[in-house]
């Protein structure tokens, strides 16, 4: 089995596990919970009845993935039939770290931007937020990436701040 | 029904629609041709721009988006083997073949005509059967609306790419995710935490945003850099005449009758149609062995079948507030957005709506053609552009319509999140559409079966009392079944290859 095939398996279970706690969450959470009123409960249908079956279902399927996942970890086979592609020319261009790096540092750029949106004035926070991605992303030239940060800063003020009336 | 889609084209034939028509599918072709950006992507960023709209002009831009896209995903896959959108994988068979003999030009233009005559074929269709479908729909009971619902997440995650069961794992996800907030019946709270913003759910529009554009730019990342060289300025569409498309026929015919078909099936979208239509063609034709050298009918027919797909999609979104794929599941969430219920009584409630999209529709197929014909350059130009540019803009162009939605930092934090849970999902091959639709027909499914209940004093064959409600049963029920035995099967086959 390839690294590739391997890693897919791995996220498999790892987001298969996260499915069941949120399904195990869910089950304890409804069913500690205390109804307030009962308008027009039916005696086998009430607030808490379809997110226990949501819940369960969650679980349940969550269970089954795991478990073909692992067995195919376990038993180190092929994950999927490879599928026909219609084109070789859509291949990543950067390696797998520089693309990690690009993915998760493009998150940690975006959680730190809503983080401090409502502190810092919107055109400067928006011109940094866009030139620290197009340096992230790859882009070198200063005078580009300060055109359009500054550009695509100030056309969003007016557009989402002036245009629409946004309260930031 | 002719009165109307009289009144449907009065109400759009306005310069300010036409102009939102206009700049919609123009913005759709150009999303279309850039690989790595989807119609769902675009749909959803401009749905905070239109909030000050009415529901009308705000689903025209959006139609647009989502007619164009189908035409400008074949751009790439003529120029460069790489489609803008899965629904023009098929036209690079042959398109790209054509295309290196030095017909390109000759090749756009037969990508154009397809699309065009499947898009016109597919509007009849559609306002033929959306008033016909709507008259018999309005009739149904809240125990028929509950097995619609149902129905249309089953057959959603049977046909849609993927196993069956992670289809079944997201929409259940999605199930249990519209049920946070206020149950709708008797108003307790469920999974808040304490939470006041989560009393009225998890915000739709900020989902929609997490999944369709933080996800997707965090998935296409791995795209940043790919450029190519191949795509000069040189290229000039060249339109077929019409008398030599009448050799085509069959091929135009074939492929919008499955795109239409498979357009109305939930879940299956425009991806598979092509793909289907193309092997009948390359079956019935004379010489097979041509398809995949760069012959007219290897792209009029998967052409016909991606434009066609948009009337399909149509019908089960307009009649029974069921979309067909994720473009049109933006499109009913933005309905919501805009108060207006999607849903069995949408015709009944608000048919200026319904004939106005109707008509919408048919333009924007028009205008589509008249873009691709004349304003071929700037769409090659934009093939030439390095993404690192683009994915910044997507990004805070999403954070800020997330923001816009209830004007405070809370959607914000849940766009992140699903962008979050999104990105794993694809990556793990978990179809994302279904965990919206499931977000979208959760409160419905709920409400109805619970009123049925209410009201049959709680006798559960209310949902198989009447014929068609059997029949919608027996179809859950046998998809079910179906797919059930699939997975032994293969599971069998699969320990027999290793033993």
């Amino acid at each position: 089995m390839s690294r590739h095939q391997k890693g897919a398996l791995k996220r498999d279970i790892f987001l298969c596990s996260f499915f069941i706690f949120v399904g195990m969450v869910a089950l304890v959470s409804i069913n500690t919970a205390k109804g307030h009123g009962n308008v027009a409960g039916t005696q086998t249908l009430n607030f808490s009845t379809l997110p226990n079956v949501y819940s369960g279902l969650l679980v349940l399927f969550s269970i089954m993935i795991l478990a073909g996942s692992a067995r195919k970890l376990w038993k180190n086979r092929s994950a999927q039939p490879q599928k026909i592609q219609v084109d070789s020319n859509n291949g990543p261009v950067a390696s797998r770290r520089t693309i990690l790096t690009r993915t998760w540092g493009s998150l940690v750029l975006l959680i730190v931007y809503t983080l401090v949106l409502e502190q810092i004035h919107f055109i400067l926070l928006s011109t940094l937020f866009l030139a620290s991605l197009f340096l992230l992303f790859g882009q070198r030239s200063p005078l580009k990436i300060a055109g359009l940060a500054l550009s695509g800063g100030i056309g969003f003020y007016l557009l989402f701040i002036v245009g629409l009336n946004l309260p930031i | 029904m002719i009165e109307g889609i009289i009144s449907g084209f009065s109400s759009v034939l306005i310069p300010f629609n036409l102009l939102l028509l206009f700049m919609g599918t123009a913005l759709g072709v150009l999303v279309g041709a850039l690989p790595g950006f989807s119609s769902p992507m675009a749909i959803v960023v401009l749905i905070p721009l239109t909030y000050p709209m009415e529901p009308l002009p705000a689903l025209l831009i959006m139609m647009g988006v989502y007619v164009g896209t189908k035409l400008g995903g074949s751009f790439p896959a003529i120029l460069l083997r790489t489609p803008g959108t899965p629904a023009g994988a098929c036209t690079a068979l042959d398109g790209y073949p054509m295309a290196q003999r030095g017909e390109a030009g000759r090749a756009l233009g037969y990508a154009t005509m397809g699309s065009t005559f499947g898009g016109l074929f597919g509007w009849i269709l559609a306002v033929t059967c959306v008033p016909l479908l709507s008259k018999v729909a309005v009739k149904s009971s809240n125990a028929d609306i509950a097995l619609i619902g149902v129905m249309g997440l089953i057959m959603v995650s049977a046909f849609v790419r993927g196993s069956t069961l992670r289809g079944l794992t997201g929409v259940v996800l999605g199930l249990l995710l519209a049920t946070v907030g206020l149950d709708p019946i008797d108003a307790n709270p469920r999974f808040v935490f304490g939470y006041y913003d989560l009393l009225s759910g998890i915000p739709f529009a900020a989902a929609l945003v997490g999944f369709f554009g933080i996800a997707v730019v965090m998935s296409d990342i791995r795209m940043i850099g790919a450029r190519s060289d191949l795509v000069s300025n040189a290229v000039n569409m060249a339109l077929p005449k019409l008398v030599e498309l009448k050799t085509y026929w069959q091929s135009i015919l074939i492929g919008a009758l499955y795109g239409t078909g498979f357009g109305a099936v939930p879940g299956v979208g425009a991806e598979g149609s092509p793909w289907i239509a193309y092997a009948t063609m390359r079956n019935k034709s004379k010489h097979p062995e041509k398809f995949g050298t760069g012959i007219p009918e290897g792209i009029l027919t998967p052409e016909a079948a991606n434009n066609a797909n948009n009337g399909g999609t149509m019908v089960p979104m307009l009649t029974l507030g069921i979309p067909g794929d994720g473009s049109t599941a933006v499109m009913l969430g933005a309905m919501i957005l805009h108060g207006i219920n999607p849903g069995v009584t949408l015709m009944k409630e608000d048919s200026v709506l319904v004939y106005g999209l109707l008509a919408g529709l048919l333009i924007c197929t028009i205008f589509m053609f008249l873009i691709a014909w004349t304003a071929i350059k700037p769409f090659i130009l934009v093939l030439q552009q390095d993404r690192s540019w683009l994915f910044p803009f997507i990004l805070l162009l999403a954070t800020l319509g997330a923001f816009s939605s209830m004007n405070t930092l809370f959607p914000v934090w849940v766009a992140i999140s699903f962008g979050v849970l999104g990105y794993l999902m694809e990556t793990c091959k978990f179809p994302v559409v279904t965990v919206v639709l499931g977000i979208i027909l959760g409160p419905i499914i709920e409400q109805n079966t619970r009123v049925a209940l209410a009201l049959s004093d709680n006798d559960w064959s209310t949902f198989v009392s009447t014929p068609p409600r059997i029949f919608i049963m027996a179809i859950i029920l046998g998809l079910l079944v179906w797919e059930i035995y699939k997975g032994v099967t293969a599971f069998s086959a699969s320990r027999g290859n290793t033993e």
